[in-house]
């Protein structure tokens, strides 16, 4: 007799990840728009919807602990359970990241546009394109496709130092800008951090389909 | 060869494909090699019910075997002692070397073969004598031990299996009136007294309530610090707790051999994973 009660239950977890890693995705895209695009309703939704995020990462690992606890997950659904509280844990974060670049466009609501705010799109279209591939991996249970996915945080990261690197020089010539300034570095920094938990899901995956654990780029 | 286990076999096969073990999976051990199986055959009658099996007991370490009911572990494992001697209709061929002993080969000492592997089954079977006399009969047996010798062995045996607290003030009740864990127990510390080498255990607590499994599972880790122990479970989780080293058997065939933890964590052949996440059952 297999195991179908079991295996239905981790089904249904893995449909919750990609419901959560939905929502995430969401949250960045919006917490971007809200702040290229000044629009200080949709950062407050994007603040608001962070509970949703919050409350469906904490069922789905309730429902992990309760499958460890009472079915003694071996093998392959052992690294599967390790790994989606593991992927679970990062998405959260990049739900927070994505509260953190809406409060900033809140604060920059205050003050006049600075011309940068270009670039912060950029960055943030990788970024989502980096979220998105990154879940197709996990759903696809791809160890090359994650591979791929993580060379390109490096993409990522050298935008993210050149546009900290020309916020420095505008800086130097203008201080009166510090507090737009500023808020666009932490926004450009919650993205960068995004990117680098993504590389996180990757290893996570490596980990759930080979069951070697490896640090990526 | 019954008909059930035709069906068995067939029904396996069906699902697992193949049969037969890819050798990149039968891995060897880095401890000392207690034990060296190779290309052991069991035959009964026309059925073949152990196939081309090669691998390594570790010494002082816990290699468990498991498999679904009819994969031959049982048959296996009373291979190693020349259980199989008993019935008629049994062929074995093949190697098991014992430190450089081939204990299949004929003319070896059955009764020195016991001695140095001893063998725990499935349900407790003590003698209906005294607890003391259980554990005295196979000294006499061997003879040439003085009567204090024979208490000091008595007493050090059922410390040994974690009994004598519960049984030193009544050694000559009769064995039948222990529990059934207890039994399990004093027939673990019979078989430790003659002093083997290997313990063969054969699903020892499958009769067994949770409390004193858990108790004859924590004796498992105490005497694999003198003993080598070979121990066939149905229960995946005790295979997982209680040994270094695991096989897996269907169909006669050894499919999978290594690290307890790789087995449970990363198990290399599909047939293995399909078994243990309860694909396959």
């Amino acid at each position: 007799m297999a195991r179908q009660t079991f295996h239905q239950e981790l089904r249904e977890i893995e449909e919750a990840v990609i419901q959560l890693a939905s929502l995430v995705e969401s949250e960045i895209v919006r917490a971007v728009q809200a702040l290229t695009q000044r629009n200080g309703a949709l950062a407050q939704e994007v603040i608001a919807s962070d509970s949703e995020v919050n409350g469906l990462q904490l069922s789905i690992r309730s429902r992990c602990i309760a499958l460890m606890a009472l079915q003694a997950p071996v093998a392959r659904d052992l690294r599967e359970l390790v790994t989606v509280q593991l992927v679970i844990n990062e998405l959260e974060r990049m739900g927070d990241h994505g509260v953190g670049i809406a409060k900033q466009a809140l604060t920059l609501l205050q003050y006049e546009p600075l011309p940068m705010t270009t670039q912060l799109t950029e960055i943030g279209a990788l970024v989502r394109q980096q979220v998105r591939q990154g879940i197709e991996a996990f759903v696809d249970i791809n160890v090359q496709e994650a591979r791929t996915v993580s060379e390109k945080d490096d993409e990522i990261d050298h935008r993210y130092k050149s546009f900290v690197s020309q916020l420095a020089s505008l800086l130097s010539s203008n201080s009166m800008v510090a507090q737009q300034a500023t808020s666009l570095l932490f926004a450009a920094h919650d993205l960068e951090r995004i990117g680098d938990r993504v590389t996180n899901i990757c290893e996570d995956i490596i980990y759930m389909v080979t069951g070697e654990l490896e640090e990526l780029n | 060869m019954s008909a059930p286990q035709d069906t068995f076999d067939q029904r396996a096969r069906e699902i697992l494909g193949a049969e037969g073990a890819d050798a990149a999976n039968i891995r060897h051990v880095t401890e000392p090699v207690k034990m060296r199986i190779e290309d052991l055959n069991v035959w009964f009658g026309a059925f073949q019910a152990i196939k081309h099996i090669s691998m390594e007991i570790a010494q002082q370490q816990v290699t468990a075997l498991m498999g679904p009911s009819g994969c031959g572990k049982s048959t296996f494992v009373r291979a190693l002692n020349r259980m199989h001697d008993l019935t008629p209709t049994a062929r074995v061929s093949g190697k098991a070397i014992l430190d450089g002993e081939n204990i299949i080969e004929n003319g070896h000492d059955l009764v020195h073969l016991r001695q140095r592997v001893g063998m725990v089954f499935q349900r407790p079977n003590p003698f209906p004598k005294s607890i003391f006399e259980n554990i005295a009969y196979g000294l006499r047996v061997q003879g040439g031990h003085s009567a204090s010798e024979v208490r000091d062995t008595v007493e050090r045996s059922l410390r040994s299996a974690a009994l004598w607290d519960e049984v030193k003030d009544r050694l000559n009740n009769s064995a039948l009136s222990l529990s059934g864990g207890q039994q399990q127990r004093l027939c673990i510390a019979r078989a430790l007294a003659v002093q083997p080498e290997v313990l063969l255990m054969d699903e020892p607590c499958s009769a067994l309530d949770p409390i004193a499994t858990l108790k004859i599972e924590e004796l498992i880790e105490a005497l694999k610090r003198n003993y080598t122990i070979v121990i066939v479970t149905h229960n995946l989780q005790q295979a997982a707790r209680v040994s270094q080293h695991t096989g897996f058997f269907l169909t006669g065939n050894l499919i999978e051999f290594g690290p307890t933890r790789e087995i449970f964590e990363r198990p290399r052949d599909k047939r293995t994973e399909d078994f243990i996440t309860g694909r396959f059952g």
